[in-house]
């Protein structure tokens, strides 16, 4: 039962978070030419001990955290970086909070909540440019437009309500919500009709669960007036304020890593990999390659990495949170978006 | 060698096919067994599995039946859990989850939970903000579906790292007559057992078996990286197999198949034979991978080793049809170089000693047998040659003599101005029956006389003899050509038992008045050429050859001659020289050269005559003697 995973889980997260921070490289590449040698000032000089949380286990739509940190690019900008394993019962406000993770990757609209109950959280950079979350049906059920969702059941994942509720009301469906855990299974099931998926992940799992393309409909939120941005690079307002320049070297370093990752997928997923079974974490490479394959889609659409949130983005998503009752005020886009001075340089 | 080969190559030609025929029975035999073996170990398989899934069920369903029909207090409803995990070793753990605030209104959750610990069991309460089982498969899917699920197969390190599932049974109780769900009851199983018995299927060296859950993931392979990590659709993406997409797809869907599955080894990378059923229990699926290349291992060692025996084999048949065809024709190799030195000749060639009663034999003495006669032929050729020899021999001096019998130096009579004279004996044989004679009687007559005797050859030429040196004998007493010819006739005739005859003409010419007296008994009459070119014919005689009856009297008759007129005589062997097509000479013809030719001297007429008859007759033999005699008067 999930209990026990979840407990063990835990320990073995706490278990490698020290172990993680007192080893050294565990990975290290020969082959893949580093864009830039560590430079002997930095080297020579001490490392800034850095924590970074991502907001799910060790997957590739971390890849370029994991190839930057393996492939020696945090330390070259002076930072030593340790990756906390994602627990579901670490709250990123907790940890962020507390200050105990000094960076956090978080979804815009779970930024802007975090940020509109008190948490003093800021936008540092913005790499996601599109949603990924879809509503995934069977063309078996019939439910081949928005519309003929209508008085059907959607699997949806608690805590993720926020989006499908949004287009529902924006479409007035009327749609059961069953609030599920992180599974599709009550969908493969049949248990419910509609079920929602993030595009680099789920909807690969369930088609690597015996369902073809072709039997499935796909409702991308993007494409219904939806596009609540994702990936976003976050830390507490001080840092920010009294330490720019790590914020600037963190959020560099973590560019060249998924620039990295991108032209050396088949390394990316090897240290994906490997982190991920110290984890104990169920993987698999071609789903790891999917995954990687559509976050080029997401991050690196033109071929460049962008770290802008536009005020647009930002009050669209936010305005669904406040009309949905999950925040009651919008905070200030100038005081959520402080985005770090980047070198010029790739 | 010709015949070793077709031989040779027939006999492979006909193994090789029985080989063949073998070889693809003997496959077809084993792919069946293959399928029985494949159907009933998959069978079992799933009827083990199913069998103690089954008993696994039965504790939860039964404690859930004894849960909804009374009415427990929460203290016993942790007791019957207690006892659930005590009394049945092979649940780890079990878990009582019911809906929100259904035992107490202030309790969202309550969720006691029984599990073995260190071998103890242990007892927590779960259920908060956190853990919030409600979303959780495990309690919500058999909600949602209303009956009993096993779970997709998940790790719990705490269970000591074992691939657990968990069987969950939804609870119901009847409130206000509508049954309710009230919430879950579940028994955690490790599937140790499950992967030790799936291990333990072994299909020769290299066939194993797994399984894979609802959703395709591998819950036991020999290759542990696999288990919960990949799905058999992930590896199908993985191998860019979309056949094994499909098997995959055909496994989940709960179908069976035992049939030829063509299937890439994981292991090995060979291609295989898969055959899978499902566990329909908890909708997962069992695969059998069948090495067919193993199986087929034996029949091909067997056929390896028969092919190299009968390789073995047909090189010994080879030898002994070699051995036995020498054998058959070395005598014939004998023979033939004794045939070849027979016709150089050599009889006494020795010949190959056959001791075997065949074919060869009756050859060999067919040869002794030719050999025999042929050198008696041989002997007996030698004899007749020689006699044959002598005949010829004795032939050409009897040619020779008979040529010496007649006048034959031309011109004969060069101090005679009043006459010219020619004549031509052409015999069809070495001699021959014709005969030509002319002589002086006194100092101004000529007497000369042409004859054919009948038939041909030695006999034909004694009678002319007899005849040429009747008639000088007869001339000597002189006389008149009926005289000559009469005694001729008398003295022929006479003892003639052969009954031969000659056709015999005979004349006497005065050479001073060119009178000609003549007798003609029997034959051609000949041609007067006169000097102004008109030709004549002697009338026909009424008298018959001489030789025949003694008493005939033959008569004469008188023709003058002027200067310059010719006699010419001939033997029928002129008119009647045949050519190719059997056709005649013919007297018209002779005319015809004669009158073209009455200038010419005898000598020249004779030649043009003979030339003449030569280009009728073309290469047709000549059958008959040719005698011509011609006789110019100059006065």
């Amino acid at each position: 039962m999930k209990t026990k995973r979840f407990y063990t889980i835990l320990i073995i997260g706490f278990f490698s978070l020290c172990l993680a921070s007192c080893k050294n490289k565990p990975v290290t590449n020969d082959e893949i030419a580093l864009p830039d040698v560590i430079d002997s000032n930095t080297a020579t000089t001490q490392l800034r001990k850095v924590t970074f949380l991502p907001y799910w286990v060790c997957n590739a739509q971390f890849a370029g955290y994991y190839m930057a940190r393996e492939m020696g690019i945090y330390k070259k900008h002076g930072i030593d970086l340790t990756i906390i394993p994602f627990q579901p019962f670490y709250t990123t406000t907790a940890l962020i909070g507390t200050g105990e993770a000094d960076f956090a990757a978080l979804w815009l609209v779970n930024a802007i909540e975090v940020r509109a109950s008190g948490t003093d959280i800021v936008n540092i950079a913005q790499f996601s440019t599109r949603s990924s979350l879809m509503l995934v049906t069977k063309k078996s059920s019939g439910i081949d437009e928005l519309e003929k969702m209508n008085h059907k059941r959607a699997g949806i994942w608690s805590g993720f309500e926020l989006q499908p509720t949004a287009l529902f009301k924006k479409f007035h469906l009327d749609v059961e919500i069953i609030p599920i855990g992180s599974t599709n299974n009550l969908f493969l099931k049949d248990g419910v009709d509609i079920t929602n998926a993030n595009w680099f992940d789920e909807y690969h799992s369930i088609i690597n669960s015996g369902y073809n393309p072709d039997e499935l409909n796909t409702f991308f939120f993007a494409d219904y007036g939806l596009n609540f941005l994702e990936d976003g690079m976050y830390c507490l307002s001080d840092k920010m304020k009294n330490d720019p320049k790590l914020c600037t070297d963190f959020v560099e370093a973590t560019m060249e890593g998924w620039q990295l990752a991108f032209s050396n997928p088949e390394k990316a997923i090897d240290i994906v990999i490997e982190y991920a079974q110290k984890q104990n974490i169920p993987v698999n490479r071609v789903h790891q390659q999917w995954m990687l394959d559509r976050y080029r889609d997401l991050y690196y659409p033109e071929g460049k990495i962008s770290t802008t949130l536009s005020e647009k983005d930002y009050l669209f998503a936010a305005k669904v949170l406040k009309e949905s009752g999950l925040i009651s005020a919008i905070p200030p886009f100038k005081d959520f978006y402080r985005p770090c001075k980047l070198n010029n340089k790739k | 060698m010709k015949l070793i080969i077709s031989i040779f190559s027939s006999i492979a030609v006909i193994f090789l096919f029985i080989f063949l025929y073998n070889y693809r029975i003997s496959r077809i035999i084993v792919e069946k067994n293959l399928k029985t073996n494949a159907e009933n170990l998959t069978k079992s398989g799933v009827s083990q599995i199913e069998k103690i899934l089954y008993s696994i069920q039965k504790i939860p369903d039964n404690y859930s039946q004894i849960i909804q029909n009374s009415d427990y207090s929460q203290d016993e409803l942790v007791k019957l859990l207690k006892q659930e995990v005590e009394l049945n070793p092979e649940i780890y753990g079990a878990a009582l989850a019911f809906e929100p605030y259904f035992t107490d209104k202030n309790e969202k959750y309550y969720m006691p939970y029984y599990y073995r610990k260190q071998g103890k069991l242990d007892l927590i309460f779960l259920g908060d903000e956190r853990y919030d089982y409600f979303t959780m498969d495990w309690y919500q899917i058999p909600k949602e579906l209303n009956h009993p699920v096993w779970s997709e197969p998940y790790f719990d390190e705490g269970a000591g790292n074992t691939i657990m599932s968990t069987y969950s049974v939804p609870l119901y109780r009847t409130v206000e007559g509508k049954k309710q769900f009230i919430g879950i009851l579940t028994a955690d199983v490790s599937l140790d057992w499950l992967q030790n018995f799936v291990n333990s299927i072994k299909v020769y060296q290299s066939g194993y078996a797994f399984m894979i859950s609802q959703n395709g993931t591998i819950v036991t392979h020999p290759m542990k990286e696999l288990i919960m990590n990949e799905t058999i659709f992930s590896i199908a993406e993985a191998q860019n197999s979309s056949q094994l997409r499909v098997i995959g797809r055909n496994m989940i869907s709960g179908k069976t198949s035992f049939a030829e599955l063509e299937y890439h080894n994981v292991k090995t990378g060979k291609l295989s034979w898969l055959a899978y059923a499902p566990v329909k229990l908890n909708g997962w699926s069992i695969g059998i991978v069948f090495p067919v290349d193993e199986f087929m291992a034996d029949v091909n060692s067997l056929y390896t080793r028969v092919l190299v025996l009968g390789i073995g084999g047909g090189l010994i048949i080879l030898i002994v049809i070699i051995l036995i065809s020498r054998s058959i024709t070395r005598p014939l190799r004998s023979l033939t170089q004794a045939a070849k030195k027979i016709a150089e000749g050599n009889f006494n060639v020795e010949l190959p000693d056959i001791k075997t009663h065949d074919e060869m034999k009756e050859l060999h003495d067919s040869f002794v047998y030719m050999q025999k006669e042929l050198a008696e032929y041989i002997v007996n050729l030698k004899e007749t040659t020689s006699a044959r020899e002598k005949i010829e021999s004795e032939l050409r001096i009897a040619r020779e003599i008979q040529m010496g019998m007649i006048p034959h130096i031309f011109p004969p009579f060069p101090n005679l101005s009043q006459i010219d004279l020619f004549a031509v004996l052409k015999p069809a044989k070495e001699v021959g029956g014709d005969l030509y004679d002319f002589f002086l009687i006194g100092e101004d007559k000529l007497c000369f006389a042409i004859g054919d005797v009948s038939g041909k050859g030695v006999p034909a030429s004694l009678f002319m003899a007899v005849t040429r040196t009747l008639l000088r004998s007869v001339s000597d007493k002189g006389g008149s050509p009926s005289v000559f010819v009469s005694s001729l006739n008398k003295s022929l005739s006479y003892n003639n038992e052969s009954s031969m005859f000659v056709t015999f003409f005979c004349g006497i010419l005065n050479l001073n008045t060119g009178e000609l007296k003549f007798s003609n008994a029997g034959h051609n009459p000949p041609f007067l050429v006169r000097e102004n070119g008109a030709v004549e014919m002697f009338e026909l005689t009424k008298s018959i050859p001489i030789g025949l009856f003694e008493d005939i009297r033959y008569s004469e008759s008188i023709v003058h001659l002027n200067k310059g007129d010719k006699i010419f005589m001939y033997t029928d062997g002129v008119t009647e020289a045949e050519n190719c097509e059997k056709v005649l000479y013919s007297d018209k013809r002779l005319i015809g050269i004669l009158q073209n030719n009455n200038t010419n001297s005898p000598e020249q007429l004779i030649k043009v005559v003979e030339e003449d008859v030569a280009v009728h007759v073309g290469k047709h033999t000549q059958s008959d003697d040719i005698t011509m005699m011609t006789i110019v008067f100059y006065g």
